[in-house]
């Protein structure tokens, strides 16, 4: 009888182990692969999942805002159907009040002034653009933020992924937010001031996303009986282009012009100038109006709206304001910098 | 709360130290948290509110606003040493109420401002300074400060615009919508 035994070469037994190795190498990069691929724009990922979410989802919930001690309930409807995207905020403590966001139209109803006031946004103007706004784009927010994964956690009984959005420099605040880790949408948010103390907050207590929400929803209640109430409907158009008349000597690092218009408030005033610039995440606004010659000489200097800072200086005859979520010192920076072009 | 993923353990303890539930050393070490962490204080802000609303707190009184600001206005500073306290449990426990004393005193100017920011609408921080860091606030700044109410509807209208083209991007989810009407309308009254 004539028994064979294969006996592996020296060699084959090299092969067979660098084979062995090599499938476990691959194995290990398989694994470890998808969370290194996402590591350095994951937070990034984060944002830009939350922010088309809070576009294309409907929802409904009640949330909490809070800015410094003072707290208010609200409740919001946001739906997205053929029609397009449509919102109502309610405001559930204190006096009534409403906006109301239909596609690029907002409204804000204030019964105790009897006012309505509309804002049309263009769809031109601002950033992103309407037409790009499925895919939101954050440009800016990697040079002046770090944008990082923290601990998850629950918000309004869901499991959030937080996300810690720090500032590069002292022009800007940090945010906190707290994303939905199954839609994809913002349940909670923290302003947070240079000094580490939280400014802003603003966090679900009940959220209910998707299930149908009928239009009439939208509408403003029926106490927001505007029929002879005040509109103010400043008339506005894109001004992009620098009209000549002012200069900006000093720049904000990091923040960028993103759109420009003509308004006008009142037809017996001139129509003022509004840019907005921003840094991807903060936006500031500058406001150059012409002093209404009979009215009261402005008040000038540093002012806080809320989480809302402002900077007021009158130059010539004109009213400068500045304003954005930003600390005092970056509007100064923005505002002590304009000038009028010598003609 | 927050890096602990929601209130958690240390959400307990701050919600104990608000009901005076903690002995020295847990105030100690809560205290020692909150001044590291903004969540939490978030937190402790939070049962404070809640606290106040089931008090029916509300709101601050005018009166005590002007009284807490003259009195830090008048305060004097005093440099003599403090006598030293014997045990090692005193000290701990002195240092632990001055710390709270500290973040009590911090927090009341942070709600008197906030309120002041509120109940005015808009508060000149610094009328007539340049240099806001080196801007003492007192009484008599904050007293000027109040905004003329001619003056509001005209910022109120800045922010709605504002607010209203700023860049979507902006924390989604109804926030940038909300300062239309909970910063500029409605918060007179507070």
């Amino acid at each position: 009888m004539n028994l064979s035994i294969t006996v592996p070469s020296r060699r084959s037994q090299q092969r067979r182990l660098l084979f062995l190795a090599l499938a476990m190498l691959s194995a290990l990069w398989g694994m470890t692969r998808p969370a290194a691929a996402q590591m350095p724009d994951d937070g990034m990922q984060w944002l830009q999942r939350a922010a088309r979410a809070a576009q294309n989802l409907t929802y409904t919930g009640t949330f909490v805002y809070r800015s410094g001690t003072v707290a208010e309930t609200s409740r919001i409807t946001h739906l997205v159907d053929a029609a397009g995207e449509a919102e109502r905020i309610e405001v559930l403590d204190g006096s009534l009040r409403e906006v109301v966001r239909i596609d690029d139209e907002v409204k804000c109803y204030l019964p105790e002034n009897r006012t309505v006031v509309v804002e049309q946004r263009s769809a031109q103007r601002g950033f992103p653009a309407r037409q790009s706004i499925k895919s939101v784009n954050f440009g800016g927010i990697g040079e002046n933020y770090t944008v990082r994964k923290g601990a998850p956690g629950r918000v309004a009984g869901m499991e959030s992924q937080l996300i810690l959005i720090e500032p590069r420099d002292s022009l800007r605040y940090g945010q906190r937010w707290w994303i939905d880790i199954q839609s994809g949408l913002l349940v909670k948010a923290i302003l947070i001031g240079d000094q580490g103390e939280p400014l802003e907050t603003f966090t679900f207590s009940e959220l209910r996303i998707g299930g149908s929400v009928d239009r009439a929803s939208i509408k403003p209640s029926g106490r927001m009986n505007a029929s002879n109430w005040l509109v103010r409907k400043p008339y506005a158009v894109d001004s992009r282009q620098d009209d000549g008349m002012w200069q900006f000597r000093t720049s904000l690092p990091g923040f960028h012009k993103v759109s420009g218009m003509k308004r006008q408030t009142r037809a017996d005033v001139p129509p003022g100038s509004h840019w907005i610039f921003s840094d991807g995440l903060a936006a500031v606004s500058v406001f150059i109006d012409p002093l209404i010659v009979q009215a009261e000489k402005p008040e000038t200097g540093l002012f806080a709206m809320g989480a809302v800072n402002v900077y007021k200086r009158i130059l010539g005859d004109n009213l400068i304001v500045v304003m954005g979520d930003v600390p005092h010192a970056a509007l100064r920076q923005l505002g002590d910098g304009i000038e009028a072009r010598r003609k | 709360m927050g890096s602990k993923g929601g209130f958690g353990s240390m959400g307990t303890e701050v919600s104990a130290l608000a009901d005076g539930e903690l002995n020295a050393h847990e105030v100690a070490d809560i205290v020692a948290s909150l001044r590291q962490d903004v969540e939490l204080r978030v937190a402790w802000n939070d049962y404070q509110m809640i606290g106040a609303a089931l008090r029916r707190e509300t709101r601050l009184s005018q009166e005590l606003t002007a009284r807490v600001m003259t009195g830090l206005s008048l305060e004097p500073v005093v440099l003599s040493p403090q006598p030293r306290l014997q045990s090692k449990q005193a000290v701990a426990w002195q240092r632990s109420l001055m710390t709270l004393t500290t973040m009590a005193a911090s927090a009341a100017g942070v709600a008197v401002v906030a309120w002041m920011a509120f109940s005015s609408q808009m508060v000149n921080r610094s009328p007539a300074s340049s240099e806001l860091a080196q801007a003492p606030v007192g009484a008599a700044n904050l007293a000027e400060a109040a905004i003329k109410p001619g003056a509001r509807e005209d910022m109120r209208e800045y922010l709605i615009a504002h607010q209203a083209h700023a860049p979507i991007s902006q924390m989604p989810g109804g926030t940038q919508n909300i300062r239309l009407v909970s910063v500029s309308g409605g918060l007179d009254r507070r």
